[in-house]
């Protein structure tokens, strides 16, 4: 105690303010010399405890497990419970890939109107207008526009084809058409469709056995339960997260959230994870754990989520301050602590921000595991050679 | 407000800068000179962000501004514009900025003997001519769709030069006068260079005094950080992130500025004349071991980076293949004699030029020379300081081979690199198809056309090798999270830092 007052009073000098500041420090040094909480990180605890339990799962499609930690879902052939996540994960990064090409398009459709430069026979109002539709936005001036070229129910991209679920990641899909003035279009619906095939709907209710959970999100059967029964929405799993809660992760509205917020809120996760890596280190898992790396693939994949809610709501400045931090730089590309819709959503993101080209920078690691993307990576380029036509580059040396 | 108390509050925010912590960055080399005319390296480019303006500056969303502008007019044909200035613009020196420093700039960029490496800036201007005071008459060679985009080029104090005939050794290199949010204060005896904020800036800046420190050990730069001695590293060696991630006092930043390395030939040699002899180079060189030892990144087979719209994924990156490159040698007429290439009793031996006093581009060297050796070709290292790099490489062409990388901002402009006028293009390279399409890219209003036409650049140069294209890096920027409300430019990097908080 004599120690905590020395210092308190070395910082404050007698004012009105620093009185609170002084009685603010006597707290958190009391919190901080209080015993910490042992982690409850659900199958994460489980696997520090009894590493041994992984064994018998892991025997059991080997290398889809391994495909599922690389954070490769589309790889990822498993038993059953484990597989209906692995395929919802496939298809929320078809999500997000087709959120980014309708954002891309919208764009780039409009900044080339505006320019003036856009044929009058151009498909490009057709192309928008079908994605509007697949997207369900609502078809404003696309339809109207869209007269010269085939109309929009009509769209072939709008034509009814094979629902087959993708196995593996799709290749790179060949352009939808090329139109009467040489213009090359990609289908704006082509990444949904898939995402539909793979029927993007929450997995079963999880039961608690490590089977089931290893690698979700979400850490108990529990808290999935939950989280389903008070909405259904795949991120509103995060809020009956105990840890993500406790750190303050899952508390803000995302529509409201400011970026400041979503920085602390990131600063928490990461001083909550550590304090709960360092509580499983010393136990039998903590070595698997650590070779795994599992908090820090854990981290990465809670942010991501949160960083998708934010975007969802409209949200990118706090959705950036979410994103940036959550890509591990350490490692290029998808990978275990870098999810293909990390990348994705950084993209969006950017792309919300005004940055097409740096939105082309956040894509690349993505086509490059998972061909499909290219489509969106062409729509993002169209806009960003757009978006530099009238400007002389600059460049230099270093 | 009582005129004593006025006087207290200017006094206390002089003070508060006064007294501010100062903000300190390191960079590989400090610039040598301080002139946006002969602007070369991504160093200069940033310090002159923050001592010089524009008429037009990027927002955050990365549209172009009025600066010094107060209001523009373009006319309806779009081959000419009015521009009117602010009325309160002042030099660092307390003159008055008007329209004669803005019609001095575009003409000294302009003038052939000043030979600025911004020319190319400024080449689409047909004329540029003082109104009254603040307002600037401009005529264009062609139709201007957004004459605003291309009109952020720095301006300059005429007052302070006695015509647009500019040497580069112009005293004004090491006593410039801005008219941006810090002032030149002093060269320091250990190359760093201190700024002030500059007391005439007429916008608000949060930042106290910055300090340009020189530190060429890229590991020691980030040492420095973690040990509070620097606030920002303006680029992060791959192989350092790991540590600065995972340190909660640094944040990192991307900042991409679409960076590739290359070795460039001397194209005017005629060893290197031979596109077989450049091809044989390219087999016999493993990039990806010269890579490693620096970082992680992309191996490139083009002039753009690989998130690049316009790089070509049809082209394939060269794999090392000593067989064929060998085979090249032969056809070309070299033989290999004591297992040492020679041709007419000459031996095939190169200089790689570099810049001396960069880490990572010795290690490169140094792999090479060793890769090269193994393969019966002598190379020599030939590092050069600032000064002599821009005197040999960019005016007296002085070089076999030189390892260097080049910056692009967002729009990917190789022209001036590979056009045969290009004012960059110091290895001499010419060929007439490319220049026919880098000038139809530069004149597209079409983003496809100019996207397809940019990928067959790639393709052509990609085949014809006038250098050996190397790697791109992942560019992040490190700060201390004592620096807030940072947002980097993905380029000039401090083009808003006066938004940024030294806490």
């Amino acid at each position: 105690v004599t120690v905590r007052v020395t210092r308190v009073t070395r910082v404050t000098r007698a004012t009105g303010v620093t009185r609170v500041t002084r009685v603010t420090r006597v707290a958190l040094l009391a919190v901080a010399c209080a015993a910490p909480p042992r982690a409850d990180l659900g199958w994460i605890s489980q696997i520090a405890a009894d590493p041994g339990a992984l064994r018998p799962v892991l025997d059991v499609e080997r290398d889809g497990w391994i495909a599922w930690h690389d954070g490769r879902p589309w790889d990822a052939r498993l038993p059953a419970e484990a597989a209906a996540r692995a395929t919802w994960d496939h298809a929320l990064l078809l999500e997000d890939l087709s959120a980014l090409h309708h954002a891309g398009l919208e764009r780039l459709v409009a900044a080339w109107a505006a320019r003036g430069t856009l044929p009058a026979d151009t498909a490009a109002w057709g192309v928008l207008a079908a994605s509007r539709v697949c997207h369900g936005a609502p078809l404003g001036d696309a339809a109207a526009r869209a007269a010269a070229t085939p109309h929009p129910a009509d769209h072939p991209a709008l034509a009814a084809r094979p629902a087959e679920a993708p196995t593996g990641a799709p290749p790179a899909p060949a352009a939808l058409l090329t139109d009467a003035t040489s213009h090359v279009w990609q289908d704006p619906c082509a990444e949904l469709t898939l995402a539909q095939a793979l029927g993007a709907t929450p997995p079963p209710a999880t039961p608690d056995d490590l089977g089931a959970l290893l690698f979700a999100p979400w850490l108990t059967g529990a808290d999935w339960r939950a989280a389903m029964q008070l909405g259904g929405e795949p991120t509103a799993a995060l809020a009956s997260l105990p840890s993500a809660d406790a750190a303050g992760l899952t508390r803000s509205d995302p529509a409201t959230t400011a970026a400041d917020d979503a920085r602390a809120a990131v600063v928490a996760l990461g001083h909550h994870l550590d304090a709960a890596s360092v509580d499983l280190s010393a136990s039998p898992g903590g070595p698997i754990l650590a070779d795994l790396q599992i908090i820090a693939r854990q981290r990465q994949r809670w942010m991501t989520d949160r960083a998708r809610a934010l975007l969802r709501a409209g949200n990118t400045a706090a959705a950036l301050a979410t994103l940036e931090p959550a890509v591990d730089v350490t490692h290029r590309g998808v990978g275990p602590t870098n999810a293909a819709s990390t990348f994705v959503l950084l993209a969006h993101a950017r792309l919300a921000a005004g940055r097409a080209r740096e939105a082309l920078d956040a894509l690349q690691p993505v086509v490059a595991a998972y061909p499909a993307a290219a489509a969106v990576r062409e729509v993002l380029g169209d806009l960003s050679a757009l978006e530099g036509l009238d400007r002389l580059g600059d460049s230099k040396e270093l | 407000v009582p005129r004593p108390l006025l006087v207290l509050f200017a006094a206390l925010g002089v003070a508060t800068w006064a007294t501010a912590r100062p903000l300190r960055y390191a960079e590989d080399r400090a610039p040598a000179i301080v002139n946006p005319l002969f602007a070369t390296s991504m160093s200069e480019a940033r310090l002159n962000e923050l001592m010089f303006e524009g008429l037009y500056v990027d927002d955050f969303d990365l549209r172009s501004v009025p600066r010094l502008v107060a209001s523009d007019a373009v006319s309806a044909d779009r081959l000419g514009m009015a521009i009117q200035l602010r009325q309160d613009l002042k030099w660092q020196d307390g003159a008055p900025l008007t329209a004669t420093d803005v019609v001095f700039t575009i003409r000294a960029m302009q003038e052939p003997q000043t030979a600025s490496s911004e020319a190319a800036q400024v080449s689409w201007i047909r004329n540029a001519q003082v109104i009254d005071p603040h307002t600037v008459a401009l005529t264009f060679v062609e139709p201007q769709a957004s004459p605003a985009d291309r009109l952020q080029f720095k301006i300059l104090p005429a007052h302070l030069f006695e015509s647009p005939v500019i040497d580069r050794a112009h005293p004004f290199r090491t006593q410039p006068i801005g008219s941006g949010p810090f002032k030149l204060s002093k060269f320091n005896a250990d190359n760093s260079i201190t700024l002030t904020p500059n007391p005439t800036y007429g916008r608000p800046n949060s930042l106290g005094e910055v300090q340009l420190r020189e530190v060429a050990d890229k590991s020691y730069q980030s040492k420095l950080l973690l040990y509070g001695s620097l606030e920002a590293l303006v680029r992060v060696l791959p192989r350092d992130l790991a540590t600065l991630q995972a340190d909660r006092s640094v944040d990192l930043y991307p900042y991409q500025t679409n960076s590739w390395w290359y070795l460039g030939f001397h194209l005017s040699d005629p060893r290197f004349a031979d596109v077989r002899v450049r091809e044989a180079l390219s087999l016999l060189i493993d990039r990806q071991a010269l890579l490693a030892p620096i970082g992680t990144g992309d191996l490139l087979s083009g002039p753009f980076v690989k998130s690049s719209p316009f790089y070509d994924h049809a082209v394939p990156n060269r794999a090392p293949d000593p067989a064929r490159g060998r085979a090249l040698l032969e056809a070309a007429g070299w033989r290999m004699v004591n297992d040492r290439w020679e041709k007419g009793g000459v031996p095939l031996e190169v200089r790689i030029t570099a810049l001396a006093r960069q880490e990572t581009a010795q290690d490169v060297v140094i792999n090479l020379q060793s890769q090269l050796r193994a393969h019966g070709i002598t190379a020599r290292q030939d590092f050069l300081t600032t000064p002599e790099w821009k005197q040999r490489v960019w005016t007296d062409r002085d070089f076999d081979i030189v390892l260097s990388q080049w910056s692009f901002d967002r729009n990917e402009d190789i022209h001036e690199q590979f056009h045969s006028a290009g004012d960059r293009n110091f290895t001499g390279f010419a060929d007439a198809e490319v220049d026919r399409l880098l000038d139809a890219a530069r004149d597209a209003t079409d983003p496809q056309q100019k996207r397809d036409t940019l990928r067959q650049v790639h393709a052509r140069v990609a085949a014809l090798t006038p250098m050996v294209f190397l790697w791109s890096l992942d560019n992040y920027a490190a700060m201390s999270t004592d620096v807030q409300g940072v947002t980097v430019h993905p380029f000039y990097f401090f083009t808003w830092a006066t938004s940024w908080r030294l806490d």
